[in-house]
């Protein structure tokens, strides 16, 4: 039930109904987003694995701590589940191989904020603002796809289009897909996906969503494809863009309901065979957000037991044999002799495929209940 | 003292209004007195004017929940009580699993230790024999007078796998096999793999599988009522892991039947050509592996027994499997494997020596007469986890030192599979891991003139015509040759 005198947890819903009602914000309701967020980071500092993570109220809603001589500030709902070191080093240090450019923010995003409460991740999600000029995108990409010696580009993703190595077509190609004919729209997001290697979690899957934006107009309409509010920003300067937002915090909140029933929908369950797992992140990360700790303590408790991780280690392999299949030969063959070796090193028995579809039915029950919860809270908020 | 208290009291107050994420009172409390006074007090009148603010609409919204819920009623909870319960029934399945499986793989002579399980598979390489010699990663690293050995695993036909490491595959680099399967596989690179790494190949020949079977449904005209939830048996059926294996296996068997008649059509047509006859035969030679006549058997997950018919043909094909193996030694497990080792030993026909080895005791793997044996088989009639197996295997590695070693039993479970890899080979294989044996398994081998038995008396035995078994090995041998 929810707790009395607390700031109710449907206030940030009655923003999200508004804006999907196409009802304007209240000044009130900004302030009321603001003076939220602020307190929120202000007891949430230190809560981090490491306590270092303090609270920034020059850009309210963050925690902030240094990490090899750059800056990660993190939105302060995530800083009981944040990494701490030496993996957050081995994160930021990711991030570093699949940047374009070592000056642009770039951001832990989704479940690799996790970290610091989950036993071990299916893959590492990044998400890049490409700041400078978008001409020089397919010069940067080539550039990365031309790095071995971390990990290696696999594949980038454009649309509704995929290239592979060879990269030979990628400078001729890529401003194709990047660019719309008539060069007033600005550059198209796009997708970089890596095989990488990391120090503590080994051969990793690792995605960089690359946002090209424009620095003086920073919300533009790339921006709405990253949500901030999941996002820790690595960066040798301050956070570019704010959490004080209503309209973005309560877009984001109605993207990750329906996200939720999308990966509980019948075609997704029946394709996508880590489809649970992911509706039940997003599911937690709402009820995150919107202050529902109740519900989201017992789970994360579950979900981050050594046993219950395992159950995405055969996606995480599935996926790395499928990246590495796309790998020229020469340059893939000590991909798939870490892989081998990856999966030799496990200290035990992965779960039996039965226990598998066990603990994917326990995820979809329990995305399936807590949206039901989300649901109500939704419909309680009008 | 007051104001101390007046701190605390703000302090706390603040904490009602906006409690820590996921817990963490203390070190919230830590943070705030660290803050200067005058800002706590400033959120604290921020925070209060908010609630202050939004108290109707939250009570409102409040109620409206409660009722909601009252509403939706304790069928239907929303707290995550019933997949948290599944999900913490298989967490804690798991966890006794492994327990388990610690206890069962640490002899009592050894300190506890943590047990890496078994490489998933094992890749084929071209070895110097008669025959691709499938060799593990450590025994590609070995010394080269060693890799005469036949190896540690049983052999499994082609198939592609687009992440397989061609480098390892060189008497195939530039073949006409090799050109063909590229030809009909454009998108993959082609290897000789073992049927558990097969799976991009699979995957595509379960997608064919899908589709067909969609057609197939679209033009049986099935009443539109019994439609969903036969595309849902279909679809449950795909994704089983059993089925997966079944269709691993049999698409591996036609891979290689393919490849065979194609090697057939080329040799005769280029018959002509000494050099082309030359390399087919070669060709042909490296490509002898097992027919799919003696393959594994997928057995349902019900009836829970292997079926008498199953048996026969199991241990048909087991002899079939030694015959071409030819063990110097074989090493029969204790209890079950002895009463199935009896009737192999006694149906071979070969020169090996037969060893009764206890998995559970402390013993050394018993050697025989002969100290250099460079082919090891171990023999039992069930493995359900893997686990004695695989202990087995590791026993037989140290005793034997430098031979080659692998496993077979009548009936093994897909979570043994799956730990053992290529090193094994199952007669019969059941998604079941309480999958029994059709004769009293603590009965014996005896024989009469006509028939073996296994198991004591009756009903709890299990008769096997000598003739009807010869027959069957018979059979197999020759589909196995042809």
């Amino acid at each position: 039930m929810v707790a009395s005198p607390s700031l109710d947890p449907f206030f940030f819903l009655r923003l999200a109904r508004a804006v999907a009602d196409g009802r304007a914000v209240s000044d009130p309701d900004r302030a009321g987003v603001a003076t939220r967020l602020t307190a929120r980071a202000a007891v949430g500092a230190r809560r981090d694995p490491d306590g270092e993570l303090v609270a920034d109220f020059e850009h309210p809603g963050y925690l902030k701590r240094a990490v090899e001589n750059r800056t990660v500030f993190v939105p302060a709902h995530l800083a009981p589940v944040f990494p701490g070191m030496p993996l957050l080093a081995d994160v930021v240090r990711t991030a570093d191989r699949l940047s374009l450019n070592a000056g642009h923010p770039i951001c832990l995003s989704g479940s690799t904020t996790f970290l610091g409460r989950s036993h071990s991740a299916s893959d590492l999600d990044f998400c890049e603002y490409f700041l400078t000029s978008p001409q020089a995108i397919p010069d940067a990409v080539a550039a990365k796809a031309a790095e071995t010696s971390g990990g290696v580009l696999v594949r980038f993703k454009c649309g509704g289009d995929v290239l592979k190595a060879p990269w030979c077509d990628l400078p001729t190609v890529a401003p194709d897909l990047l660019f719309a004919d008539d060069g007033e729209q600005p550059a198209r997001r796009f997708k970089l996906d890596f095989v990488q290697r990391t120090q503590i979690l080994g051969l990793m899957p690792s995605t960089s969503v690359v946002l090209p934006l424009d620095p003086d107009s920073i919300e533009g309409p790339n921006a709405r494809f990253s949500f901030v509010y999941q996002e820790a920003v690595i960066t040798s300067g301050v956070p570019p863009r704010s959490l004080l937002s209503a309209e973005r915090l309560a877009h984001y909140l109605l993207w990750l309901r329906g996200d939720v029933r999308s990966w509980l929908g019948e075609q997704k369950i029946a394709d996508v065979t880590e489809a649970p797992l992911k509706a039940l992140k997003r599911v937690l990360s709402l009820l995150l957000t919107v202050g529902r700790d109740d519900l989201v303590e017992p789970c994360i408790e579950v979900l981050s037991s050594e046993e219950i991780a395992d159950v995405s280690f055969g996606a995480r392999i599935a996926d790395l044999k499928a990246m590495i299949a796309d790998i020229d030969l020469e340059t893939g063959r000590p991909f798939l002799e870490e892989l081998d070796e990856l999966i030799s090193r496990l200290p035990h028995a992965l779960p039996t495929p039965t226990q598998c579809a066990e603990a994917l039915l326990g995820a979809r029950e329990l995305a399936e209940e807590l949206l039901g919860e989300v649901d109500l809270m939704f419909e309680a908020a009008a | 003292m007051a104001i101390t208290t007046e701190l605390d009291d703000l302090i706390e107050s603040i904490l009602r209004m906006s409690p820590p994420t996921l817990g963490g009172a203390d070190r919230a409390r830590e943070n705030l007195r660290a803050m200067p006074y005058a800002s706590l007090q400033d959120m604290h009148s921020r925070l209060t004017a908010e609630l202050e603010r939004t108290r109707p609409d939250a009570e409102a919204a409040k109620a409206r929940h409660e009722l909601l819920l009252r509403r939706r009623g304790p069928k239907h909870p929303t707290t995550g009580v019933q997949g948290l319960a599944r999900l913490k029934a298989v967490r804690d399945e798991i966890c006794a699993d492994r327990r388990a499986l610690r206890v069962d793989q640490v002899s009592p002579a050894e300190p506890p230790q943590v047990v890496a399980i078994a490489r998933p598979a094992v890749r084929f390489a071209g070895g110097g024999g008669s025959e691709p010699a499938p060799q593990t990663a450590a025994t590609l690293r070995a010394d080269p007078a060693e890799a005469q050995s036949p190896g540690d695993s049983w052999l499994h036909p082609l198939l592609i796998h687009g992440a397989s490491n061609v480098g390892r595959l060189e008497p195939l680099q530039g073949s006409f096999a090799m050109r063909m399967v590229v030809g009909a596989f454009p998108h993959h690179r082609p290897a000789v793999v073992s049927v558990d790494e097969s799976v991009l190949g699979v995957e595509e020949f379960q997608d064919v599988i899908s589709h067909r079977i969609a057609r197939l449904l679209e033009h049986s005209r099935v009443p539109e009522s019994s439609a969903e939830d036969l595309s849902r048996s279909i679809s449950t059926l795909l994704r089983n892991p059993v089925f997966e294996k079944y269709l691993q296996v049999h698409t591996a068997s036609m891979m290689r039947d393919v490849l065979s008649l194609a090697l057939t059509h080329h040799s005769t047509a280029a018959s002509s050509s000494d050099y082309v006859a030359a390399l087919m035969q070669r060709l042909r030679t490296r490509l002898r592996v097992p027919s799919s006549s003696t393959e594994t058997t997928f057995l349902p997950e019900r009836p829970s027994v292997v079926g008498e018919i199953s048996a026969i043909d199991g241990f048909a094909k087991m002899i079939v499997r030694m015959r071409e193996y030819a063990p110097e030694c074989v090493v029969v497990l204790k209890g079950g494997g002895e009463i199935a080792g009896k009737l192999l030993e006694r149906a071979y026909g070969g020169s090996a020596r037969f060893v009764v080895h206890d998995p559970g005791g402390s013993a050394e793997v018993p050697r025989g007469r002969r100290s250099r044996c460079t082919s090891v088989l171990v023999v039992d009639d069930i493995s359900r986890t893997g686990a004695t197996m695989r202990r087995s295997l590791d026993s037989c590695r140290a005793a034997y030192g430098g031979a080659s070693v692998r496993g077979m039993a009548l009936v093994g479970t897909v979570e043994s599979a799956e730990v053992l890899g290529d090193e094994a080979f199952f007669a019969n294989l059941s998604p079941d891991v309480a999958i029994g044996v059709p004769w009293n398994t603590h009965g014996q081998y005896h024989a009469t003139v006509k028939d073996h038995v296994l198991g004591f008396g009756k009903p709890d035995s299990l008769p096997i015509g000598k003739l009807l078994l010869t027959r069957a090995v018979g059979r197999l041998a020759a589909q196995s040759e042809g």
